[in-house]
């Protein structure tokens, strides 16, 4: 122990005269210490260190804490060990998610070196081994010369999974520059190496997700290498603790990864952002070092991320050296522009306003060092794309709901036709099977006149499943077949498993094989995004693109369809505008064909239609759907053909638009009779339809009518095997609906049914679609007199929407008047006409009109909260404003209500007739249309009971 | 440990070693102890030499804290023990050290493989800082907070200050005072 007297003294004089000039400070310390020698050296010491520049007891960290950690756990044991047929040789270090040992191969086959990654991550969550094992095969199968292969993998006794990845001895790809100061340009075609590599790997479906430096290692030639690819994936999947270890690479974590969001290739394009950013700079985007304390890093990258050129002005002049320019604002000046950019769309927060793949950022780069101009991408809608999808399920599923492929009843021929060509015994074998199988189902075999296609299918999957002798050859293409008719006749979920079967370990060889292979992609890909599954359907549709384009590069209809496919997963990953332009060119493409295939041609005026639907671009939708509606005429394209259903559900959905509810109305009824008739009919397109049926109603007022057709769409999709998200949706209308009606205990135990339905399916909080949710669910707390509760989530989905879709999206102006709603129940006018000007302003920015019923709506809250202030006549004018705009587009109902409104400040002003004459008219359609027990119909009951 | 350490835990301990519960204080500290070790054996899996102290113990605190939002006093309290925690390891350790490099005459502790190795000359500085701190408890509790979250919390001069709630430069001039205290003590 030391002596505390001592130190005591030592702190006080050095106190006094630490701050003293040299020559006082002497005489000083002669006074003060006065003989002591030892406490006049120990403060000479003190103030040697204090002139000292460097902390104490920094930088061993890490080496004091694993040493002290092994001590704590006994050390390594696994030295001279073998896993597998690898022999542990010595510790490498300590890498990725846990610790690398240098391995030789102990069986000897041959003399290899290599890494053994080692990770500890069984303990919590034990992996599944076969599946471990089947993925471990797809790394293997990896094989890029930029990429570290794998080459061995397995798990422990204990369940820990460990790699084998060739030896890479190499350095840090930031370091390694660095230590060889090279320029911008060197650093810039190194970089293209990595993309090179990570191209390769996304080419086959795998995302890194953990690109930093450490990962890419130069070696000794100068050649990058790639570490762990796949890995990460793998483990993050599995593994509980994997959540945890996300923490430490926060520094390179996308927005996606620190929001537990959907991970996809964009997450890669972020942190190659990042890794380009730092390579170039010297410095994080996000400023984040390694003394950034972890709270601060989250906080941090919420932040903008600075600019190329911000960071490069910041660089200390070695940075700026080591990249061969004089100094930091030279080296700012190198980066401004085209590389600038180019970083700046790596990282923008949104996925789909990223580079849409990591070969347009190669491109890019390329173009950089060729001095051409970049064509960064500007940032796209991705965030408002997210919500609207998922706000709109049950419409986007649709999105992809058009069948393509084949109209069933020409999908035979067509598919004989195919096949034919091929000529071989198994085709013949094959057709003879489905030819066998459709007979036995046929009307004559079974005496039932009414056979539907979709008897027709099942009878001839029951044959197939009889006769398990038969060989996969055969077997196969029937079932590719039986794949795309379920889909046809709008059973995603057969579909997908028959074509899934039908399609394994196919790989074509030769151009037929390999374009009906596309053709059938296409369906499944389909059939994918009926069932939610985005990312798989993307991945069917890329895959099909790529058939076609290797085996038929040079046929305009193949490279058109390539072109034209494309689904939710397409928007979902590339954002509505990329998806806008593509379906574009693709219908300018067809539209230069002397004969364009129809399907395609179809499918394309459906999906500029949805996008039309999505950008609230309400007369291109009505536009886009006619026209295409028009072409499938003049192409003789019969009107129950699946491929038309998605127009005529737009054509619904743009008079809806576009408050022509009535014509909606009769259109939905028209093509659901239509679609009921045809048989063995699709419950997802018939469930769209009653979806929109309902909106039609309800628009009308007409909300019983309404109720019944969202039942019958919930009860659709319950036999359709949909996802959460859109039973969720359907819910919701369905809580909306019964609100309306004044059946508001029903309401709320309808959301709150769905609430815990959502949590059950772990549709997470931070999920998007819940926006929509929580909007429908605080507009049903309202309507139960809940204004405080509704407050709280108003504000917090308010705050949600301002930073996602922003100011100037509906949502936002929907949610101000919801806003409004509340301030009116809780009596606070001031509050309330505050919000109902700026919901004005939000909606005149969108295009209101004065005579519209979002109009009236707003005149409504402006007389309620003048008759809140006490303002009768600007209540009445306002009242009579709003009645007035209704009177043209507004329903029965509203009318009725907006009349029993002015009645009730007519009676407070005392002129009573024309009170009882409003009242007189309103009454028997609101007790027509709601419950005794809801709101608008009790006030006027309430006024009734006062004019009396 | 045989209890959870569970984020409404670690604010309930808090709470009642507020209100004089001395073993609640000791369960919270044992909390944030197996919490650290945990953290950094998980670091220390991942990160080759890039480990930070600050890193360790802010991680601890997001972790022991899970998504509540403790108040000041409570994380004030809880940095403060998370330093008080991380001292303890590595002194054990650098004791640990100390005794084998006077049995085996070794300045170097080769524990494995050549990988890393805590000097001795390591251990004598981490005890040197103990005792140090030991030191500055009876005359200056202040101070001996001070250098007890610098050195071992690794936190920055404005943390400390947020967290013994003093002006930031009081905790500096502190700070000289004590890190020339400590070098001088540390080369004596």
């Amino acid at each position: 122990m030391r002596s505390a007297a001592g130190i005591g003294r030592a702190l006080e004089i050095f106190d006094e005269v630490a701050d003293l000039p040299e020559a006082s400070r002497h005489s000083r310390l002669d006074e003060l210490c006065a003989g002591d020698a030892a406490l006049r050296a120990r403060i000479e010491a003190m103030l040697a260190a204090d002139a000292r520049s460097g902390d104490l007891f920094e930088g061993n960290a890490a080496v004091r804490w694993s040493d002290a950690l092994q001590v704590a756990t006994g050390g390594d044991a696994l030295l001279g060990s073998t896993i597998g047929v690898w022999k542990i040789v010595a510790v490498a270090g300590r890498g990725g998610m846990g610790i690398v040992y240098e391995v030789q191969r102990a069986d000897g086959a041959y003399t290899q070196r290599a890494a053994l990654k080692l990770i500890h991550a069984a303990a919590q969550s034990p992996l599944s081994y076969e599946r471990f094992l089947r993925e471990r095969q797809i790394l293997a199968q990896l094989r890029h010369p930029n990429i570290a292969t794998l080459l061995d993998g397995g798990l422990t006794p204990a369940g820990d999974p460990w790699f084998v990845m060739e030896y890479v001895d190499g350095v840090p790809i930031d370091a390694w520059c660095d230590e060889r100061r090279l320029g911008v340009r060197a650093r810039v075609e190194l970089f293209v190496q990595v993309l090179d590599a990570v191209s390769h790997a996304h080419r086959n479906l795998l995302v890194h997700r953990d690109l930093k430096p450490s990962n890419l290692l130069v070696d000794a030639t100068g050649r990058i290498k790639l570490l762990d690819f796949g890995i990460a994936k793998q483990l993050q999947e599995h593994d509980a603790t994997a959540l945890d270890d996300r923490a430490v690479t926060f520094g390179y974590a996308s927005p996606e990864q620190l929001n537990n969001e959907a991970i996809t290739t964009a997450t890669d394009i972020w942190q190659l952002g990042i890794v380009l950013h730092l390579l170039l700079s010297g410095a994080h985007p996000f400023r984040i070092t390694r003394d950034t304390p972890l709270a601060k890093q989250i906080q941090q990258l919420d932040d903008q991320p600075q600019s190329l050129m911000a960071a490069a002005a910041d660089a200390t002049p070695g940075q700026a050296a080591a990249r061969g320019t004089d100094d930091p604002a030279a080296l700012a000046k190198a980066l401004r522009g085209g590389l600038a950019e180019i970083v700046a769309t790596c990282l923008r927060r949104a996925q789909s306003a990223r580079y849409a793949s990591v070969d347009a950022l190669a491109t890019d780069l390329q173009y950089w060092l060729q001095d051409r101009p970049v064509v960064a991408k500007r940032a796209g809608p991705r965030e408002r794309t997210a919500l609207w999808l998922r706000r709109n399920r049950v419409l986007a599923a649709s999105l992809a709901a058009v069948a393509t492929a084949l109209v069933v009843g020409t999908a035979v021929s067509l598919w004989q036709a195919r096949e034919a060509q091929r000529e071989s015994a198994r085709t013949r074998e094959s057709l003879q099977f489905l030819a066998d199988t459709l007979t036995a189902a046929a009307p004559e075999q079974t005496l039932n006149r009414e056979v539907s296609v979709r008897q027709l299918l099942d009878s001839a999957r029951h044959q197939l499943d009889q006769r398990s002798s038969v060989d996969a050859q055969v077997r196969q293409p029937v079932q590719r077949m039986l794949g795309r008719l379920y889909f046809s006749v709008g059973d995603p979920q057969l579909a997908t498993e028959l074509l899934e079967a039908g399609m394994r370990g196919i790989e074509p060889d030769n151009r037929a094989a390999a374009l009906a292979l596309a053709d059938d992609l296409v369906v499944y890909s389909d059939a994918l995004a009926n069932l939610e599954r985005n990312a798989d359907s993307l991945a069917a549709s890329e895959r099909s693109a790529a058939l076609r384009q290797k085996f038929a590069p040079d046929d305009p209809e193949q490279q058109l369809r390539a072109l034209a496919h494309q689904t939710v997963g397409h928007v979902q990953k590339y954002g509505w505008e990329i998806c806008r332009q593509r379906a574009e060119r693709a219908l300018a493409i067809a539209n230069r064909m002397a004969n364009p295939p129809v399907d395609v041609v179809l499918r394309l005026y459906s999906d500029l239609g949805s996008v039309a639907n999505f950008t609230n671009d309400r007369n291109r939708l009505l536009q886009v759907s006619e026209e295409g509606l028009a072409f499938a005429v003049s192409h003789a394209v019969p009107p129950q053909s699946p491929l038309i259903a998605t127009l005529l559900r737009n054509r619904i959905e743009g008079l809806l638009l576009l408050d022509r509810p009535a014509e909606a109305e009769a259109q939905a009824r028209a093509v659901i009779a239509m679609t009921e008739k045809s048989g063995g009919f699709a419950a997802t397109r018939l469930s769209v339809l009653y979806n929109a049926l309902a909106k039609a109603l309800g628009a009308q007022g007409r909300f019983r009518e309404s109720l019944a057709a969202l039942m019958h769409t919930n009860e659709l999709l319950l036999t359709d095997g949909s996802g959460p998200r859109n039973l969720a949706a359907v819910r919701v209308n369905l809580a909306t609906t019964y609100a309306q009606i004044g059946d508001y205990a029903q309401s709320l135990q309808l959301m709150e049914q769905s609430i815990a339905a959502l949590d059950q399916a772990r549709v997470a909080a931070a999920d998007t679609f819940r926006l929509h949710y929580e909007e429908g669910y605080a507009r049903v707390l309202l309507a139960n007199g809940r204004t405080a509760q509704a407050r709280q989530r108003l504000d917090a989905t308010l705050e949600l929407v301002r930073k996602t879709l922003g100011v100037h999206s509906e949502d936002y102006a929907r949610l101000l008047v919801d806003e409004a709603e509340a301030a009116l129940q809780d009596g606070d006018a001031a509050r309330g006409q505050r919000l109902v000007a700026e919901a004005r302003e939000r909606a005149i920015e969108r295009g209101m009109t004065p005579a519209s019923r979002q109009a009236a709506e707003l005149l409504h809250y402006d007389s309620a909260f003048a008759l809140l202030r006490g303002d009768l006549l600007t209540a009445e004018a306002r009242q009579r404003e709003a009645l007035q705009s209704l009177q043209s587009s507004g329903n029965p109902f509203e009318i009725a209500v907006a009349s029993s409104e002015l009645a009730d400040i007519l009676i407070e002003r005392g002129e009573y007739p024309e009170a009882r004459k409003l009242l007189d008219r309103a009454l028997p359609v609101l007790r027509e249309t709601v419950l005794p027990q809801q709101r608008d119909l009790k006030a006027a009951e309430a006024l009734v009971l006062k004019l009396r | 440990m045989t209890f959870p350490a569970g984020p409404t835990q670690i604010t309930q301990l808090l709470a009642l070693a507020r209100a004089g519960d001395e073993g609640a204080l000791d369960r919270a500290y044992a909390a944030v102890y197996e919490e650290l070790k945990q953290i950094a054996r998980r670091q220390l899996r991942r990160e080759r030499g890039t480990f930070e102290t600050t890193v360790l113990v802010h991680e601890a605190y997001l972790k022991l804290v899970g998504g509540e939002r403790p108040s000041p006093e409570d994380r004030n309290h809880l940095l403060a023990l998370t330093a008080r925690a991380m001292r303890q390891v590595l002194v054990d350790h650098a004791r640990y050290v100390n005794a084998l490099k006077r049995n085996c005459g070794s300045p170097t502790l080769t524990l494995q493989g050549d990988v890393h190795a805590t000097s001795g000359h390591d251990a004598v500085e981490v005890l040197t800082v103990d005792d140090t701190i030991e030191a500055l408890q009876k005359i200056d509790p202040r101070l001996a907070r001070v250098v007890e979250l610098r050195c071992f919390g690794g936190y920055e001069i404005a943390e400390i200050a947020s967290i013994m709630e003093l002006p930031d430069y009081t905790v500096r001039r502190d700070w000289r005072k004590a890190r020339a205290l400590l070098m001088a003590e540390l080369e004596a």
